[in-house]
């Protein structure tokens, strides 16, 4: 392993040294501020290092890890994400008075995990990946020790995600079979000339199971009640890390391996997305409990997203969709980390978890303006309503449609999205509804929070109104 | 140009913060922001006027660029057209404030703000050049409007601003969708990404697509005229919104549906256009029978007027698709001369509401005895709107039915029963609220103020000009319209 290997690894390798020297710091003696100051510093030191040694050109670290600037960006996002995720955890775990250090150590594990798999182009390392961050995750979401909810939740969880584990090693080992290759591009040269029934299937099974974790229809039941039951800062972190790495893993694999060229997966996909955008949006609709809504709308957002895969598999030329599907997954993240964020933010200083139905958020928009502030920008976001960043990623995804001409695709996303502002807005008029009662005083730490709000909001406005740079970075990332 | 709009921006974002020194303050600064706006654009009139329009009929004209990926650029320019329906625009926003001086008592600071934000997004309706930029100041205009209705409206508020937010939000969902089918279509043939309206003037749509995406325009300009049958969201946000909200709405954002298509709809895609003209004309002698119907109907003073929106916004689609110049031009007075007569009446009844506690017309009756001076206001707006020789609005509708004529005799016939219904149900309003019997009850009500006398013979001395001497008006968008009938190529 050369310099310029070790250079390029070294942000995991940041992450991988804070897991460590928070287990011993554990083990000597526990002191909830200093946890929460290593694993903070070892994940602004993985930042600062993904920035600092941005690689010219492709480093091939290994045969299982690649570092280019399609896993840099992604680093960037998914330990961003897991900073806001940790300081919006500290707040909420002051205020319910729960062990933090072990929390703060899972949520760096799950990090390491998903950075993992953003430089995955072999299956052994996406399998890697997928299981490190699988495993911090499901015991994040049974954290707290109080109630059954969050039991129920991990428990559900896991049985559904370790079962798609063994469907999606069932279907990397067919593929093997196939064609005696594990990496995503000697993968795309062998299929070329293997066309059998064996292909097929491993592909079905493989994406069967990439279903169930991103929630596409009709493998999309679990998410409503995980989504209510884990600890709100969790949801945020399963709802944005969680998925967001599993599909920058799955474009890689999906890109490299040129899976379009299988023409019954870029149908099936595109039956995929169609439901996956109609019964997601539907769905939400009956939703009171903010957070069932959030994860129903994000099984549209997966649908989404798949519209750009499928434009991937229709037109020849692939740059508009990769650019497409890269934002929306960037602004996919800015938008429901924040909307998480204010949520668990505004049910830590008024009262107990579980409080989120849509009575529970009344008058926030007076007694919390900055919340409320965060959680309006992060729906009109999700709504794409325009000068956010979600508008534009919905534009890059309309935009690489209509090149492609997917008629009955963008039908669906018009019809999906129209049904889809009318509950984002009834949240946002509960916010705005006046109500009498005092604020409860701030615990923890406010400061810290109140940074991560700034940079959620800039973030959605930033990339909404001037996303020139952004668009330029994600030119010809992948 | 650009400063305009951010001297909007920027003057509600002050006006929020200035709830802190004192509950006028945000009222004050709004109107001292649009007041100021005022003079800036007619500095800018003033010198674009007599320098005379550039090479490409622009009175003023600025562009940057902003996302060159899509070839997307940030381009303001302004006609005749433009600039009657920016000065439009700021001169209701002034009396919105002034509407909402006393009626707004929670959070006067945010309303303030929510009011400029809007006022921002319609001037920048009326002014974009680019594509793109223009759907963004179409939906920018939604959501603090939204928030107007639903933070500020009367009783039934949340269904009627979501109802009015899905509406528009759907229609511009499929304008989007044909935007950008033009803008592959735009690349595709020419092998650059452009969203500018000029561009796309040089390389006109063909065929089928063209059809599709007119449509897409269509409706979300539809939506927003409202023409019937896509206008039901129209009578619940004008009565539940509040005062200032309904005036903003009647009197500026119904315009931008009639501006689009005009600028956009039959600019863009004429072929397309007059091969469904029969059709519009129909929607829209529907449009006006059935608004005026309907009003009659009402009970309630504030819905009553917003059916009478409906009909009057059926003269502009029959103007606009009557295809000649005189229905374009009494299109472009009737947006002006709706938009004032309707911004007033929906001030006098925001403040008989302010002062009976109702909007219903059987609790009223003889308030003009109580109230001379608002008696005397709202029956010079209610004649105006049946539109008597001499005011601005009858004007427009001649124009409308002359240029009718001349395309559509049958329609036109069919249109001009409008004007006898739309006597019945304006004068039946008149009689309801101000003649008859006065009740004990309202003997002390407070008359109109003189803040509010101003407001209002403001939008009185605006309709007697364009009913006395309309030539300077339809001078000013003449250039316009003319460079319209050459695209649209009749």
């Amino acid at each position: 392993m050369d310099a310029l290997t070790l250079q390029s690894l070294s942000p995991s390798i940041a992450m991988s040294l804070g897991i460590i020297s928070l287990m011993i710091q554990t083990a000597i003696r526990r002191n909830s501020a200093m946890a929460l100051g290593i694993s903070l510093g070892s994940l602004v030191i993985a930042l600062w290092l993904s920035l600092s040694t941005w690689p010219a050109t492709a480093v091939q670290a290994t045969p299982l890890l690649v570092v280019d600037d399609y896993a840099r960006l992604f680093t960037v996002v998914l330990v961003l994400a897991a900073i806001a995720t940790i300081i919006v955890s500290r707040v909420w775990m002051l205020s319910e008075q729960l062990e933090q250090h072990e929390f703060f150590m899972l949520v760096l594990v799950a990090t390491f995990g998903a950075v993992v798999l953003a430089h995955a182009q072999h299956f052994a390392s996406f399998l890697l990946g997928l299981e490190i961050m699988g495993v911090a995750v499901y015991a994040l979401v049974a954290y707290p020790d109080r109630n059954w909810l969050p039991i129920e939740a991990g428990l559900k969880y896991l049985v559904l995600s370790s079962a798609s584990t063994a469907i999606l090693l069932f279907g990397f080992a067919l593929l093997y079979t196939a064609t005696g290759v594990l990496g995503f591009k000697e993968l795309g040269v062998a299929l070329k000339n293997v066309d059998s029934l064996l292909v097929g299937t491993a592909t079905l099974m493989i994406f069967v199971a990439l279903g169930f974790k991103l929630s596409l229809v009709p493998f999309h039941m679990w998410t409503p009640d995980v989504y209510e039951g884990s600890p709100t800062p969790i949801t945020g972190f399963l709802a944005t890390v969680s998925k967001v790495a599993i599909f920058v893993a799955l474009l890689r694999w999906y890109h490299g391996a040129q899976l379009w060229q299988q023409e019954t997966l870029t149908e099936a996909l595109s039956w995929l997305a169609i439901a996956s955008m109609l019964v997601g949006n539907f769905l939400a609709l009956r939703q009171d409990n903010l957070k069932r809504l959030l994860g129903c709308s994000s099984i549209a957002h997966m649908g989404y997203l798949l519209v750009a895969l499928v434009v991937l598999g229709t037109l020849n030329e692939t740059d508009l969709a990769l650019e497409a599907s890269v934002w929306y997954l960037m602004a996919y993240t800015a938008a429901t980390l924040a909307a998480f964020s204010a949520l668990s933010a505004w049910q830590s200083r008024h009262g107990s978890e579980g409080n989120c139905h849509r009575e529970d958020l009344h008058g926030m928009f007076w007694k919390e303006p900055l919340i409320a502030v965060v959680m309006t920008l992060a729906l009109l976001s999700l709504a794409g309503v325009p000068l956010t960043a979600g508008f534009i990623a919905k534009f890059y995804i309309i935009a690489s449609g209509v090149e492609a001409g997917l008629w009955p695709l963008l039908a669906a996303l018009v019809l999906g999205s129209a049904v889809s502002i009318f509950y984002y807005l009834r949240v946002i008029y509960a916010l705005s509804i006046n109500t009498d009662q005092k604020a409860i005083p701030v615990t923890g730490e406010r400061h810290l929070l109140n940074i991560v709000f700034l940079g959620l909001i800039l973030a959605i406005f930033v990339l909404g109104i001037y996303p020139e740079p952004l668009i330029e970075l994600v030119a010809g990332v992948l | 140009m650009s400063l305009l709009i951010a001297a909007l921006l920027l003057g509600g974002a002050l006006a929020w913060l200035s709830e802190r020194v004192s509950p006028e303050m945000p009222a004050r600064l709004s109107l001292a922001t649009l007041l100021v706006c005022i003079g800036a654009l007619w500095q800018l009139s003033q010198v674009a006027l007599t320098s005379g329009p550039d090479a490409a009929g622009w009175l003023a004209y600025e562009a940057h660029s902003w996302i060159p990926r899509f070839g997307i650029q940030f381009v303001l320019a302004m006609d005749g057209m433009s600039l009657l329906l920016v000065g439009l625009t700021l001169l209701l926003g002034i009396v919105a404030v002034i509407a909402s001086w006393t009626e707004i008592s929670v959070r006067p600071g945010f309303f303030q703000a929510n009011l400029l934000w809007t006022l921002a997004g319609t001037v920048g309706v009326f002014l974009a050049m680019d594509l793109f930029l223009f759907f963004l100041f179409w939906e920018v205009m939604l959501v603090p409007m939204y928030l107007l209705i639903a933070i500020w409206g009367h009783e039934a508020r949340a269904p009627a601003a979501t109802k009015f937010f899905i509406f528009t939000q759907a229609s511009g969902l499929l304008m989007l969708l044909g935007i950008l089918t033009a803008a592959v279509t735009y690349a595709d043939q020419t092998g650059e990404w452009s969203f500018a309206y000029m561009d796309w003037l040089q390389t006109p749509l063909q065929g089928a697509a063209a059809n599709y995406v007119f449509w897409g325009f269509l409706l979300a300009f539809l939506v927003k005229l409202p023409a019937f049958p896509v206008h039901s969201w129209l009578p619940d946000a004008h009565t539940q919104a509040p005062t200032a909200g309904s005036v903003i709405l009647a009197g500026v954002l119904l315009k931008t549906g009639a501006y689009g298509l005009l600028r956009f709809g039959v600019a863009l895609f004429p072929d397309s256009a007059q091969e469904w003209s029969t059709t519009l004309l129909l929607v829209g002698v529907v449009g006006v029978l059935y608004g005026a119907v309907m009003a009659y109907g009402q009970r309630d003073f504030k819905r009553l007027v917003a059916y009478s929106s409906i009909s009057h916004m059926g003269f502009i689609l029959l103007g606009i698709f009557a295809w000649n110049r005189l229905g374009w031009s009494g299109a472009v007075i009737q947006m002006v001369a709706h938009g004032l007569s309707t911004a007033a009446l929906f001030m006098i009844a925001g403040a008989l509401q302010e002062r009976l506690h109702t909007r219903a017309l059987a609790d009223m009756g003889g308030l003009w005895h109580a109230m001379p001076r608002m008696g005397a206001m709202a029956m010079f707006f209610i004649i105006a709107s049946v539109g008597l020789p001499g005011l601005g609005n009858f004007i427009a509708e001649f124009l409308v039915l002359a240029g009718l004529w001349q395309s559509a005799p049958l329609i036109c016939a069919a249109a001009a029963l409008g004007l006898i219904t739309g006597a019945i149900y304006a004068l039946w309003l008149l009689q309801q609220a101000f003649h008859g019997p006065l009740s004990e009850r309202h003997m002390s009500l407070k008359d109109f103020t003189p803040r509010d006398m101003i407001a209002l013979s403001l939008l009185a001395a605006g309709l007697l000009g364009l009913g006395v001497y309309p030539q300077p008006a339809l001078d000013l968008v003449a250039p316009a319209l003319d460079t319209l009938a050459i695209q649209a190529g009749g």
